[in-house]
């Protein structure tokens, strides 16, 4: 049964795109996910339990689970702390609407540990003054092998932290001034900057400018719109893709339109290697900005960058964006279709994977298939000529017969080769077409788009 | 022309003996009596003495060495230039025809076994043998659970053919013994990637292995019969050493045996060409951790070389169909069959696009519906 299990939410947590769990449920039907099956059925039955029982007594999920390799499992591969509140979010865990939830995070392989928190109250009690006094033998244990203990011992820590918020009306150690550096919003209104030049690319009055037309947007359609731009996105967030910087920079800066749902778009330039992504938030983001419309805005503002036009680029955006939520507020988002057959509204926030025609599975599965045939069919054919004229005598070496004299491996020079790729990006997803441009496709927790090169 | 045609008769009743697989033992197809190899040397010691001495002259006249084959991958034996000789049956006294290299044999009138005596004797007396352990129908049913499972076989070919012939066959092979030394180097590199910008940057490094190291081989058997081929001899290894016997005339009854008619010189180049593959083989196996290793040079070098001389039991089936004959070999200690069956044309390509057929149907539900 609980091997089953866990080898089902493996399936779930590779799956891409997500699965999300019902976000409509109080509570996962689970708490504990041993993916690496290293626990005894017993222990595992007995966590469960305590676990599950503190999650729905005090209303937040607590959570741990057990990764052979928690890279595979989130883009976060540097940084596990991030990937424990990633794979929260990614799985929607956590309880009630607000998806509150505590992880402990295992990865068994190198056997080290990480905590992870999501919705108001799962970051609350996980702040950073509690998270530093967090009981040691969680991560010793962790370390030492011993996760029966260390997952008690977490179990208990959760215990001692929902108890002194019960008691107190608070959680341990939390102050917002010291806990949240984001400003303080007004959940119907926009109060960040919208455009941000740290490249130093715009004159003064060409950023005012674009700030004032971005506001206005954001204000008219209740949709944040932002520019930033950058000279390396590597100094804003260490990454193989600039898509993931653009991602930590609208998750980090308070962006976007209402405190619930933090709609909004945002363009992000790295100037240095001309890389560029687009970033918006699911729901309305995803409504108005289709997969499709996404890549026609790029196409609109990309050409100007090309002749270093940033300015005008910028404008294209901003007009582009304006058009873009205006269909969408008439309810007839751009790629939108009535019918429904090809829904562009992605309403669960993730790309419609695409379709391929009869023609093109033929033209893939053709020769593939005949290639696997004719590999069986010769095998068997093999089987039938069994004559032949061995030229190794393997079977006739005698017992400890090789003898090792000299075994040397000398180091004698190094060549370096350079080759420019002319894919624009990872291609990780995506499309290009006859005069349009390459671009990576990415999804996150709240958001999703595309970057490429510019 | 030579006469020494002996043949084992039975202490009790005079008939014929043949060797059986089955018990190891000597027996009389008329009285049923039983008799260990060693038990029937005793018998005759004294009754073929004066004929050993005739071949002793005769050996000492072709100045052949009557010890064992000789070291050093050298073997020395006289060859006769004719082809056929003719020997009288001691039990019926009719002529029997038969090539020079014949060693045992059957009287084709009285179908008694008979031995060559003469072409197991100085210089051609094996050092070992391995006696059968498989019979006749063991060999039958070895070729029909052959045809099992060949999806390929022409159902003509299992339901008209048949077996025209079942032979069990003691072959010649020269077993040789020896040491390759290899001196072996390699060119070797390991690489790793990484993204600069737009240029993906790999740099690799070169290394030479140097791998110096000696392989003892044991017994490598390559057949010195002219008429067996190498292909099919090859295929039935491995035998069993361990129940190697020293070589007697006494388990020859019943089986055809021929003297080699391929030197061990002759011979040597298969062995040592086996030797040296397998000896850079055990040398590249430790090679291990680069992306990419080829041999720069190589030299080897034989040494301790000694061969021996010995008689191993092989079951030859022959069939027909469709005016082809068809061969198969059976190791007659461990039973392993091998041997070449005709393929249909027609069954190939069925199957073939039943299997294409059914990978794409699947596939194609696999796209459609994930």
């Amino acid at each position: 049964m609980k091997r089953a299990f866990c080898l089902l939410l493996a399936i779930v947590i590779l799956a891409v795109p997500f699965v999300s769990v019902n976000a409509e449920s109080e509570m996962s039907d689970y708490c504990v996910y041993d993916v690496s099956d290293v626990l005894e059925t017993e222990a595992w039955g007995d966590m469960e339990e305590r676990a599950m029982g503190l999650s729905l007594e005090y209303k937040c999920g607590v959570y741990v689970i057990l990764l052979p390799g928690f890279e595979e499992y989130t883009h976060y591969d540097d940084d596990m702390n991030m990937a424990a509140s990633d794979i929260l979010s990614r799985n929607d865990l956590g309880y009630g609407a607000d998806r509150d939830a505590l992880l402990l995070l295992i990865d068994t392989s190198k056997q080290t540990s990480a905590y992870g928190a999501t919705g108001p109250r799962g970051t609350a009690l996980f702040n950073a003054t509690a998270l530093s006094e967090i009981d040691p033998s969680i991560a010793s244990g962790t370390a030492s092998g011993d996760l029966d203990a260390a997952i008690s011992s977490f179990l208990d820590e959760c215990a001692r932290l929902f108890i002194y918020e019960r008691d107190n009306g608070k959680a341990y150690g939390y102050t917002a001034e010291e806990n949240d550096p984001e400003p303080v919003r007004d959940p119907d209104a926009m109060i960040t900057d919208c455009v941000y030049d740290y490249a130093g690319i715009l004159t003064a009055d060409q950023k005012d400018q674009l700030e004032k037309k971005a506001r206005y947007l954001s204000e008219l359609y209740e949709f944040g719109v932002y520019i930033y731009v950058v000279n390396d996105y590597n100094d804003v967030y260490s990454s193989d893709d600039v898509w993931y910087a653009c991602e930590h920079v609208y998750e980090t800066q308070g962006f976007g339109y209402g405190s619930a749902n933090r709609d909004g778009i945002m363009l992000f330039m790295s100037m240095d290697d001309r890389d560029f992504a687009t970033y918006r938030t699911v729901g309305k983001g995803y409504y108005a900005f289709t997969d499709y419309g996404l890549y026609e805005l790029e196409e609109y503002f990309l050409p100007d960058f090309r002749r270093n036009d940033w300015y005008g680029g910028f404008q294209d955006y901003l007009t582009y964006c304006d058009y873009l939520l205006d269909l969408a507020e008439k309810g007839t988002p751009l790629d939108y279709d009535p019918s429904g057959e090809n829904d562009p509204t992605y309403p669960s926030g993730e790309d419609t994977p695409s379709k391929m025609t009869f023609q093109e599975k033929c033209i893939v599965l053709a020769p593939g298939s005949a290639i696997i045939s004719l590999i069986i069919c010769l095998i068997y054919r093999g089987k039938m000529k069994t004559a032949g004229i061995k030229t190794q005598a393997n079977d006739y070496i005698a017992k400890n017969g090789i003898r090792m004299y000299d075994t040397r491996d000398i180091f004698t020079h190094s060549t370096t080769s350079r080759t420019r790729v002319h894919s624009e990006s990872s291609s990780s997803g995506g499309h290009s077409s006859g005069g349009g441009h390459s671009f990576s496709s990415h999804s996150g927790s709240h958001g999703g788009g595309h970057s490429g090169k510019f | 022309m030579a006469t020494q045609v002996t043949n084992y008769q039975c202490p009790n009743c005079g008939g014929p003996l043949r060797f059986s697989s089955e018990k190891q033992v000597l027996v009389c197809d008329y009285c049923g009596s039983e008799f260990t190899p060693k038990q029937v040397e005793d018998f005759y010691a004294e009754k073929d003495a004066a004929a050993s001495q005739a071949l002793n002259e005769l050996e000492q006249q072709l100045d052949t060495n009557p010890e064992e084959i000789k070291t050093e991958w050298e073997y020395s034996g006289s060859e006769w230039s004719e082809n056929m000789r003719v020997y009288s049956c001691p039990s019926c006294g009719a002529q029997i025809m038969c090539d020079e290299n014949t060693a045992a044999t059957s009287c084709p009138y009285c179908g008694n076994p008979s031995i060559v005596a003469g072409n197991f004797s100085g210089g051609f007396k094996p050092d070992y043998c391995i006696p059968f352990k498989l019979d006749k129908d063991a060999a039958v049913r070895a070729l029909k659970d052959y045809y099992k499972g060949k999806i390929f076989l022409p159902r003509a070919f299992t339901d008209e053919n048949h077996i025209e012939e079942i032979k069990g066959v003691y072959v010649p092979f020269w077993l040789y013994d020896g040491d390759v030394d290899a001196d072996v180097s390699y060119y070797a590199t390991r690489s790793r990637s990484w993204m600069e910008g737009d240029y993906r940057v790999t740099r690799t490094d070169h290394y030479k292995l140097i791998r110096n190291g000696s392989v003892s081989f044991v017994r490598i058997p390559v057949d010195g019969s002219s008429k067996m081929p190498d292909d099919h001899m090859d295929a039935i290894e491995p035998f069993d050493y361990s129940e190697l016997k020293p070589f007697s005339t006494a388990y020859m009854p019943g089986y055809l045996a021929d003297k080699y008619d391929v030197d061990s010189k002759q011979s040597l180049p298969r062995a040592t060409g086996r030797a040296q593959r397998s000896s850079l083989s055990a040398m590249t196996a430790t090679t291990g951790g680069y992306d990419g290793v080829s041999v720069a040079s190589s030299r080897f070098r034989l040494s301790n070389g000694r061969v021996r001389y010995a008689f191993l039991p092989v079951w030859v089936l022959s069939t027909k169909w469709k005016d082809q004959n068809y061969l198969f070999t059976m190791n007659g200690q461990t039973g392993k069959l091998i041997g070449n069956l005709p393929v249909s044309a027609g069954k190939f390509i069925g199957t073939f696009l039943g299997i294409a057929a059914a990978i794409f149907a699947v596939g194609y539900a696999v796209l459609t519906f994930m």
